[in-house]
């Protein structure tokens, strides 16, 4: 039972700790903005000490109805020593949810919608968009309110009373504490469950359906007053229904409309059902209470339609926060490199070659978005196969369109080109007219001839090639060479030679660049040429597939890596001979 | 923390030659403080130039790219940059990619000189 009284002060301990998590994350990133959350926790501290006081200028009334002077003092102690902590913890919650959500918000909502709600919430009331959420927000709560009206009066036993009828004695809080209650209540609503929660799971998934789930429960755990007990009492089975209605209408209002709609509809809302009872009472002061009442509602409205008529002249774009356009430049970056990553990896063969005695498996694991290396092969006369692989200077972007550039050299010299070395020298002719100073691309190309039992190969700088015999022998494929881009073709070519080797069944050819070998664990130690011959003879003098040797040696390397961040493409391709 | 913690680049004039000191970590980050340096010698008209490299403890193709890059520039002026000292770890990447065939990469520093003069 203590348990349960505890669980919504641990659910606010919990939001504070995960909004401020994410608040020193956005700070890191360069994406927080603290004016207007400060501007914020301000307004709802002070709204709240308002909304205390007031309860405090009533506490002599309720002291009859308390049994007990021990229940008076436990009172008085929750008013003056604990509900201030709370409310400095609540407000917390809610101004930091707008601050770290503020800026995913734009990310994930039409931005139309959440650009007047910015504009209002930083004090900047000029604005020609508020004008359509607003109308929205007023004509939502119109409805409710009719539904409920009606509801109200089917349902028996139902009756009426409000927040402002406990001040009736009083006038000027029973106009002050239904406007302070909309405003607060439905900023904090739509803040915490919609440009927070909602926005946070919509980053996550595209179903709308969860979207709406979550935020309906946020929105009732954050167990706003939508006064509902005025018309039902609380007993009645009508209540959580029709409660639950309303928070799941609100977050529909919320997706389809925007953040500046669901607080004008908490706002009206929760001013009206306060303020038609007085009005009902038939008492004239109260009436005129009322009346202010209502005409104090319709403020959101003026402040919409004063912002339509003389709109502040400037661009929507420089309307929009700073943190909020570094917000939105790093989603279209980092949307930018996936659609890169997917071209690039396009570019490498999904499937193995068809090559009757051969089994070829191969795989590319970049280090980061996109990468330098490369890997290919290419179907040429006689049923050979050709298999390059390469390595790009560098990393990212600058590596990632060299790779490309040699792949489209290399298929167009492979095609109709037989000696290995006289391909990568015309490879080399193209990239030393083409690639900056500095750059280079390493490339190891092999023709593999199964009729005749052989491969003709020839390396430009890049990690020899192993041929592994069934019975563990064998060693690195050693053919001298230069790396390509780094001298004239004319040079290379003095360098460069074709060795050939045999080959037998059962033979391990291995190709790989130098993300395999030099692939660190935490200690700084690399995986090292002498790991991956042992795997290689271990695996050769197995029946082990292809796929099988690169699945071994991507899990050997991984393990040897540990927790240690992987720093360059990895590319491995095994050949075995059938 | 600095960007390129882990690497230092110092440089001394004796004669006609420039001798480089690169020294720890050469990689994309720090390349581009050890090529600054070379050029700063290139530029002043230096183009006698030995690297060398007993403290260089790493380096990715992007150390080795301003390698290549400048060792050409000053070949096309007539000098040339020799590599000297290096540790057998680095020694066995220049080899691989075949540098060996291409530039004077000698033990020593002096022994660098001596190819100079030769």
């Amino acid at each position: 039972m203590q348990l349960l009284e505890a669980l919504p002060l641990l659910g606010i301990l919990a939001g504070a700790a995960i909004v401020g998590a994410l608040m020193l994350i956005r700070r890191r990133q360069g994406e927080l903005d603290l004016r207007s959350p400060a501007v914020l926790f301000a307004a709802i501290v002070l709204g709240s000490v308002v909304g205390m006081l007031m309860l405090i200028g009533t506490f002599g009334a309720m002291f009859g109805n308390v049994a007990g002077t021990l229940n008076v003092w436990f009172g008085l102690i929750n008013i003056l020593i604990t509900a201030p902590i709370m409310m400095l913890i609540i407000g917390f919650v809610i101004a930091g949810a707008w601050a770290v959500g503020e800026s995913q918000a734009y990310l994930v909502w039409p931005q139309q919608n959440v650009r007047p709600f910015s504009a209002w919430m930083r004090g900047n009331f000029r604005t020609s968009e508020a004008i359509e959420p607003v109308t929205v927000g007023y004509l939502a709560a119109f409805a409710a309110l009719g539904i409920i009206t009606m509801l109200g009066m089917i349902s028996p036993g139902s009756h009426q009373s409000s927040v402002a009828a406990l001040f009736a004695l009083n006038s000027w809080p029973s106009i002050i504490a239904p406007l302070s209650t909309g405003v607060v209540t439905g900023v904090s609503l739509t803040v915490v469950g919609g440009v927070f929660a909602m926005t946070y799971v919509r980053l996550r998934t595209k179903r709308i359906w969860v979207v709406v789930l979550v935020g309906t429960l946020a929105m009732l755990s954050i167990r706003s007053s939508f006064s509902l007990s005025q018309f039902f009492p609380a007993s009645t089975a009508v209540t959580p229904v029709v409660y639950l209605a309303l928070t799941v209408a609100l977050v529909v209002l919320y997706v389809r409309s925007g953040p500046l709609a669901s607080v004008t509809a908490v706002f009206v809302y929760i001013v009206l059902i306060n303020a038609y009872p007085l009005v009902l009472t038939g008492n004239p002061r109260h009436i005129a209470t009322g009346g202010w009442v209502l005409v104090a509602s319709l403020g959101f409205a003026a402040l919409a339609v004063y912002g339509f008529v003389r709109p502040r002249a400037e661009g929507t774009a420089a309307s929009m926060p700073t943190h909020v356009r570094r917000a939105i430049d790093r989603l279209r970056i980092t949307q930018e490199f996936d659609v890169a990553r997917g071209v690039q990896s396009q570019l490498l063969p999904s499937r193995a070659p068809d090559s009757p005695g051969l089994d070829v498996a191969g795989i590319c694991v970049p280090a980061n978005e996109v990468g330098g290396d490369y890997f290919d092969y290419f179907q040429l006369e006689d049923s050979r196969l050709g298999i390059a692989i390469g390595d790009v200077s560098g990393k990212g972007v600058g590596a990632a369109i060299y790779m490309t550039l040699t792949k489209s050299y290399m298929v167009t010299q492979a095609a109709h080109t037989a000696d290995p070395a006289r391909v990568l020298s015309r490879v080399n002719d193209h990239l030393r007219r083409n690639l900056a100073r500095g750059n280079f691309v390493t490339m190891a190309y092999a023709i593999v001839d199964v009729a005749e039992r052989r491969i003709d190969y020839a390396r430009a700088g890049h990690n020899p090639p192993l041929l592994i015999r069934a019975d563990g022998d064998g060693d690195f494929l050693n053919a001298p060479g230069v790396t390509l881009g780094a001298v004239a073709s004319s040079t290379l070519d003095t360098i460069m030679r074709v060795e050939t080797v045999e080959t037998r069944i059962g033979d391990l050819l291995l190709l790989y660049t130098d993300g395999v070998t030099e692939a660190m664990n935490v200690r700084g130690d690399e995986y090292g040429d002498d790991r991956l011959i042992a795997l290689a003879r271990a695996m050769a003098r197995t029946p082990a597939t292809a796929k099988d040797v690169v699945d071994a040696l991507l899990k050997d390397v991984r393990s040897f890596a540990g927790r240690a961040q992987q720093h360059d493409d990895i590319t491995v391709v095994a050949v075995r001979f059938l | 923390m600095s960007k390129n913690e882990g690497f230092k680049v110092s440089r001394r004039d004796d004669g006609n030659l420039t001798i480089v000191y690169p020294q720890g970590f050469l990689d994309a980050h720090t390349a581009p403080d050890f090529e600054t340096e070379l050029q700063k010698a290139i530029e002043g008209g230096r183009v006698h130039i030995i690297v060398n490299c007993k403290d260089l403890d790493y380096i990715s193709s992007a150390g080795l790219g301003v390698f290549m890059g400048c060792i050409e520039q000053v070949r096309d002026l007539g000098g040339d940059i020799k590599i000297s000292n290096l540790a057998p770890k680095v020694f066995h990447v220049f080899e691989l990619l075949g540098f060996h065939q291409l530039y004077d990469l000698t033990p020593t520093e002096e022994d660098a000189a001596g190819k100079f003069s030769a």
